[in-house]
């Protein structure tokens, strides 16, 4: 998985501004500090590379599958549902109409 | 940084004046009174050496100096015969303070080694100068330097708890403000017994406070570090930012508690016991907040994990009062003396 390293001096330009460098980098180009891994999302400052994101935005891209997957669940549901009242409703809508145009 | 601090959070520079009263439940009460009572007892301890100068000035004009009895800047006298006295032509005396409180000198011989121990004449200074509490005074003073150093550690952590400590409330909380009323009952009453009873209390609420919320954090830091919040779908972030919430709510009142018992300790002159309260928070924040301080740094929205984050830099703070506890609590406080020939 691809890390992600910034610039560990919040008082440089590159901490500021949240500038990501590559992991082969090892000092900043802005002030020459050590580079430390980071979040991909929010810049906190990780203790090592295991990780791409900090325990929140991993929490965060959890929360986010499981809602997406909550969501898919209900339209799928939604789906059969409406799936099965045009299949019991179905005929009778089929020959209301065959009686309109007839 | 230093300077900054010392002007953001001035009740922590010994060297600024004693700060009027602030309101008791205020967020910065607990360092004040820490703080006040630090600088009275220095301001003390300078008085009471130029005390003990004076008297000695005028009461024994005729003094043998020794070296180190004049590095010290006092002298003091032993209740010992004229004649043990003048047996005595040069030479070093070591004045003992044992655990009971009496003190004691005693005499180097000529093989080395100390001598019987003598009793020390209380009565000899006409402004009833306490030895034992010249003892301690001169100690606080050299030690001044290293308590100065334990202030401006403690002036870190406490910026940054103040604004957690507003409008919070529950039992554990309300323990320490039970210990913080007691206290500030305890100044206001006449009787010195029941004055003692309510401080008593109030050391044990604020103890009590302290270690429930210590409790309570560790487990709170556990459940985020065994992942326990993974197991609510779709509710991550919720649970951790509300189990930090809670995490920062426990430290900010352990942080007080402990201030406010280590103020009231130094208030009562009790400096070993001080030093005890400010090792035993050392030892909680080396072991609860810096193993886990990088861990919390990604929990807590507001902090960017950096060393000057909110977490690294709560875990700097090694109170380096072992050395402090050390000379505190050492049973035998020694004070070199020169020689008087005239102890009347």
């Amino acid at each position: 998985m691809k890390r992600n390293k910034g610039c560990g001096n919040e008082s440089c330009e590159a901490h500021k501004k949240k500038t990501t460098y590559k992991v082969s980098e090892i000092f900043c180009s802005k002030c020459g500090s050590p580079l430390v891994y980071i979040c991909k999302d929010c810049y906190t400052q990780l203790p090592d590379d295991t990780e791409k994101y900090c325990v929140r935005c991993l929490g965060n891209h959890e929360d986010k599958k499981n809602n997406a997957k909550k969501v898919a669940g209900q339209v799928g549901k939604g789906a059969l549902v409406v799936g099965g009242l045009l299949i019991t409703y179905g005929k009778k809508v089929l020959s209301f109409a065959k009686d309109l145009k007839g | 940084m230093n300077e900054l601090i010392k002007s953001e959070n001035g009740y922590m520079d010994l060297e600024s004046p004693v700060t009027d009263e602030l309101s008791p439940y205020s967020a910065s009460y607990p360092v004040k009174l820490l703080s006040n009572s630090i600088k009275l007892k220095l301001a003390q301890a300078e008085n009471i050496v130029g005390n003990v100068y004076r008297e000695l000035e005028k009461t024994t004009p005729l003094v043998a100096q020794v070296s180190e009895a004049t590095k010290k800047g006092y002298r003091y006298v032993v209740d010992a015969t004229e004649s043990t006295l003048e047996a005595i032509e040069s030479g070093r005396i070591k004045l003992t303070t044992e655990k009971s409180g009496k003190l004691y000198a005693q005499f180097r011989e000529a093989n080395g080694h100390y001598g019987s121990k003598l009793p020390i004449k209380k009565d000899v200074f006409a402004k009833g100068i306490d030895p034992i509490q010249m003892a301690n005074a001169l100690q606080m003073k050299a030690l001044q330097d290293q308590v100065q150093q334990v202030a401006d550690q403690i002036a870190v952590i406490d910026l940054s708890v103040r604004e957690v400590i507003q409008g919070q409330q529950n039992d554990r909380i309300g323990l320490y403000y039970s210990g913080l009323t007691l206290f500030l009952e305890a100044r206001n009453i006449n009787s010195s017994e029941m004055k003692k009873i309510l401080i008593t209390q109030s050391l044990r609420a604020l103890s009590e406070a302290r270690f429930q919320l210590g409790l309570t954090m560790q487990s709170d830091i556990k459940y985020l570090a065994d992942g326990k919040y993974k197991l609510e779908k779709g509710k991550n972030v919720e649970l951790i930012d509300s189990r930090i919430s809670n995490i920062n709510q426990s430290f900010a009142f352990i942080h007080q508690a402990t201030m406010l018992r280590a103020g009231i300790y130094c208030n009562e002159g009790e400096l070993s016991a001080m030093s005890t309260v400010l090792n035993e928070y050392s030892y909680f924040i080396e072991n609860t907040v810096a193993k886990n301080a990088s861990f919390l740094a990604q929990c807590d929205i507001t902090d960017n994990g950096t060393e000057k984050g909110v977490w690294k830099s709560r875990a700097k703070l090694k109170l380096d009062v072992s050395e402090l506890s050390k000379q505190l609590n050492a049973s035998d406080k020694t004070i070199y003396l020169g020689v008087s020939k005239e102890n009347e």
